[in-house]
């Protein structure tokens, strides 16, 4: 079997640490390789580096690498030295691999300068901190002694001022039994992290843990409940990578940190000489645990994978110990973090912590009522489908209003599937949120399908699916409290207020600024209130409240925290004057599409539901986006003039068509890793070469059409969009991966850009365009 | 159902018979409901990775 690609750097750009902290696994274990490494990465190193991690980015068809810049202490290296690591990884990865670049700091240097770098290079920030004063001061002390808690404190404090509060990914916590579980919980919430994990310290069954008697036979377990406990009870105010792991590896996902579950390990270190290096922890083993005696200057990432100690930590069950494979929580533990296992030169035993590991999992699996279940097999989780003619319709880049229906009712079926697996995983004992939503779903189901069928729940349940921990579960309580509302039966849900302000999807926001927490909305017959935590009572007519507005029952969405779901950052709540400039340019863009596309139109209004507004783009560039997770939305920076907006509406709701069959039929091998080069782009994936094309079938018909009408401009666009897109085309149709049902796309798209290819006088255009649904004619009227 | 209405009850979505209500997804192995997703999701059942443990 094909060893999964790495796509997690850890990047050393500094070999020693200012703090002296006892529990260090880097200088205080059994590794001792950091004395002979140089203290700062050399440049040919980074570059080298670089290209290494691009090439194997290229090689694999990687659409995402993650680079933690560590040590030691990485700001030791100073800001020149980041700002190159940065700069020649984002050079070295083609364009197509975002690049999740963070660094992880004892805070100790960390000032505003820093700050301002990371804000520019776009790294994010985690900081190791042990919790109160004295439980941080038990162990990470500077070397003559001093505590580092007041500059850590500073440190964090930067990270929550609004300007670089993005750049805060969290803390991490190494836990001390004889610390005060629930003081150490205290001191993290109070600095209100985005997440927290909780570490265990590095150990082995030759070097194991401390474990006082008087703190019992799972010390580690018992501390974590308790700090468990308290979490619970405030609502989880911030993730703990720890806890989510357990609840979702008990309801079958995959954990979330190399510490838990059964998933491959691909992550490799880079020291500062450019040697490869295995797990980090694995420097508490033995010395030179964690070698590989491979190198950047001499080897790939590739040759790294093949190294026996990386795919060890790839195989799953297979490389646990026959106890491990036996045990009846070993989908949750996956036998504990490698390192942990060793024993005697080998690393087939359990985790030194396995008593502690199996005690938290029954505690928290008993706390939250997990049982397992069963798949129920007459589950259609997918939904209704296709008919072939409707099938026929898209392939030709089309799809009427039934079409499109077709396509947003199984688009509801995945959304309403994906909430279901967000609430199986949370370990949630009780959640009157999920209670009301399915009771409303017997009772009330029009006010449910309204609220789930909004784009962005979907784009939140899969943040929150594929382990995001950005993605809490208060929206869950929003979205019940809005079904609520539309049900008008009188319901309850109490709702968190986040940042000050109370969300209700699809319906609006509530600014009530700072020191509320929660409010009890209830959806009554005539209207909705809400009651907040400080005893106000307010409603709809508060002036605080920010409806969302439609122009027809198009959302014109500035509200919602979920909408940030696109490629470009989304703008902040319109004045009345800008709203009313995207419905002026909104109904003069729907005339000209119905007018001139109507075979496009009739499906878009069919399926358009939700405009995002962008901030504008820079040097006046158009902005558009349509987000795979967020079906009919589209995201547009406004643009000069209507027939602009027009050709973006159209465009966009090309993608959202596409996603939406995506979801539901391969139409290319994906894992096909070669780049193609189209309409003039950098090389793109098979996957964008079939968006790219999808899209400007409609981007030709626009053009061509207008270019019939006899306007200059549009000729020489549409000359050069179809001459583009005949080309596009072709490549797709050869490219030699796709699916039978993709080739069906590929002809579709032939047949439709070839009477475009045509002499004027005996074109035609494709498709029978039934149906019209123009959700704007009310609006207009 | 129609889902492409989002905000307006006063237009019932059509054809809710017969789909799988919340309350019994639920009942579903979240690992298992996101597997039957792969293709819309991919990433949460399908070929995940585990984090670096010494990093946020």
């Amino acid at each position: 079997m094909t060893p999964p690609p790495l796509t997690q750097v850890v990047l050393k750009v500094h070999s020693r640490c200012d703090l002296a902290c006892d529990h260090c696994y880097v200088y205080e274990h059994a590794d001792t390789g950091w004395r002979s490494r140089p203290r700062v990465v050399r440049d040919a190193v980074l570059g080298r580096t670089a290209e290494r991690i691009g090439e194997h980015a290229v090689a694999h068809g990687l659409t995402a690498v993650r680079v933690v810049l560590h040590g030691g202490e990485p700001l030791l290296a100073g800001s020149a030295v980041i700002r190159r690591a940065a700069e020649a990884l984002r050079a070295a990865l083609p364009e197509v691999c975002d690049l999740d670049l963070r660094v992880h700091t004892n805070g100790v240097r960390l000032n505003r300068a820093y700050c301002e770098l990371f804000d520019e290079l776009g790294i994010r920030v985690g900081l190791s901190l042990d919790g109160d004063r004295a439980a941080n001061d038990r162990h990470r002390r500077f070397a003559d002694g001093r505590s580092s808690h007041p500059q850590v404190l500073r440190a964090v404090g930067l990270l929550r001022e609004p300007r670089f509060r993005h750049l805060f990914a969290g803390l991490l916590c190494t836990v001390d039994a004889a610390n005060d579980p629930v003081a150490v919980y205290r001191a993290l919430a109070e600095l209100e992290p985005p997440a927290v994990d909780f570490l265990l310290p590095h150990a082995t069954w030759e070097r194991p843990p401390e474990r006082p008697d008087r703190l019992g036979a799972t010390p580690y377990a018992d501390w974590l409940l308790a700090v468990h406990a308290r979490w619970e009870a405030d609502g989880r105010p911030f993730a703990v990578r720890t806890f989510d792991s357990v609840h979702r590896t008990l309801s079958g996902l995959p954990g979330l940190s190399e510490a838990l579950g059964l998933e491959p390990v691909d992550l490799v270190v880079l020291e500062t000489d450019g040697t490869y290096e295995q797990a980090d922890s694995l420097r508490t083993a033995y010395d030179g645990a964690p070698a590989t005696g491979m190198d950047v200057f001499r080897h790939s990432l590739d040759d790294v994978l093949r190294h026996p100690g990386i795919a060890a930590r790839q195989a799953g069950p297979a490389g646990l110990s026959a106890t491990c494979r036996a045990c009846p929580v070993v989908r949750s533990c996956g036998g504990g973090l490698y390192a942990h296992r060793y024993r005697d030169g080998s690393f087939e035993h359990p985790s030194v912590y396995c008593a502690d590991l199996r005690t938290l999992i029954d505690g928290l699996a008993a706390r939250a009522g997990t049982v397992a279940r069963a798949a129920p097999s007459s589950v259609d989780v997918a939904g209704p489908g296709l008919t072939d003619a409707q099938l026929g319709e898209l392939a030709l880049g089309l799809g009427g209003p039934e079409t499109v229906r077709s396509l947003a009712r199984s688009q509801l079926a995945l959304t309403r599937a994906m909430l279901a697996a967000v609430h199986g995983s949370a370990g949630l004992a009780r959640s009157a949120a999920w209670e009301l939503l399915t009771e409303l779903d017997a009772a009330a189901p029009v006010a449910v399908d309204a609220v789930v069928a909004h784009p962005y729940v979907r784009s939140w349940a899969a943040r929150r699916l594929t382990g995001d921990p950005g993605a809490g579960l208060g929206p869950l309580a929003e979205l019940a409290a809005s079904a609520a509302v539309l049900a008008g039966r009188g319901d309850v849900m109490t709702v968190p207020v986040r940042d000050g302000t109370l969300h209700l999807p699809t319906l609006g926001r509530l600014v009530l600024g700072g020191g509320v927490r929660e409010a009890r909305v209830t959806g009554g017959r005539t209207g909705w209130t809400a009651r907040t935590d400080d005893g106000a009572l307010t409603g709809p007519g508060d002036p605080r409240w920010q409806p969302v507005r439609r122009i027809g029952s198009i959302a014109l969405e500035d509200v919602d925290p979920q909408r940030a779901a696109h490629r470009w950052p989304v703008a902040d709540r319109l004045s009345d004057t800008a709203y009313a400039g995207w419905a002026r340019d909104l109904r003069a863009a729907a005339d000209l599409l119905d007018r001139e596309l109507p075979d496009y139109a009739a499906g878009l209004w069919a399926g358009l539901t939700t405009i995002t507004p962008l901030r504008p783009g820079p040097d006046g560039h158009d902005l558009s986006s349509a987000a795979r997770q967020a079906f009919g939305a589209v995201a547009i920076a406004r643009p000069r003039a209507a027939p602009t907006l027009a050709l973006l509406l159209v465009h966009e709701f090309q993608h959202v068509k596409l996603g939406a069959v995506l979801d539901r039929w391969e139409l290319y091998d994906r894992t096909d890793t070669r780049l193609f080069e189209a309409f003039d782009l950098s090389p793109r994936p098979i996957g964008s070469l079939f968006q790219a094309v999808y899209a400007h079938l409609a981007v030709t018909a626009f053009w061509g059409t207008r270019a019939n009408a006899g306007s200059p401009t549009a000729r020489s666009r549409f000359t050069h969009w179809r001459a583009l897109t005949d080309e596009a085309v072709d490549l797709l149709a050869g490219s030699g991966a796709l699916t039978p049902m993709g080739e069906r796309f590929a002809a579709g798209a032939r047949a439709s850009v070839d009477p475009w290819l045509l002499p004027r006088a005996s074109r035609e255009q494709p498709g029978d365009g039934t149906g019209r649904d123009r959700p704007l004619e009310r609006a207009r009227s | 159902m129609e889902p492409d209405i989002v905000v307006e009850p006063d237009r019932p979505p059509q054809g809710t018979d017969g789909r799988p209500a919340l309350a019994d997804l639920a009942r579903a192995d979240a690992g298992e409901l996101a597997r039957w997703l792969e293709l819309a999701l991919p990433g949460a059942g399908a070929r995940p990775v585990a984090s670096f443990n010494s990093g946020i």
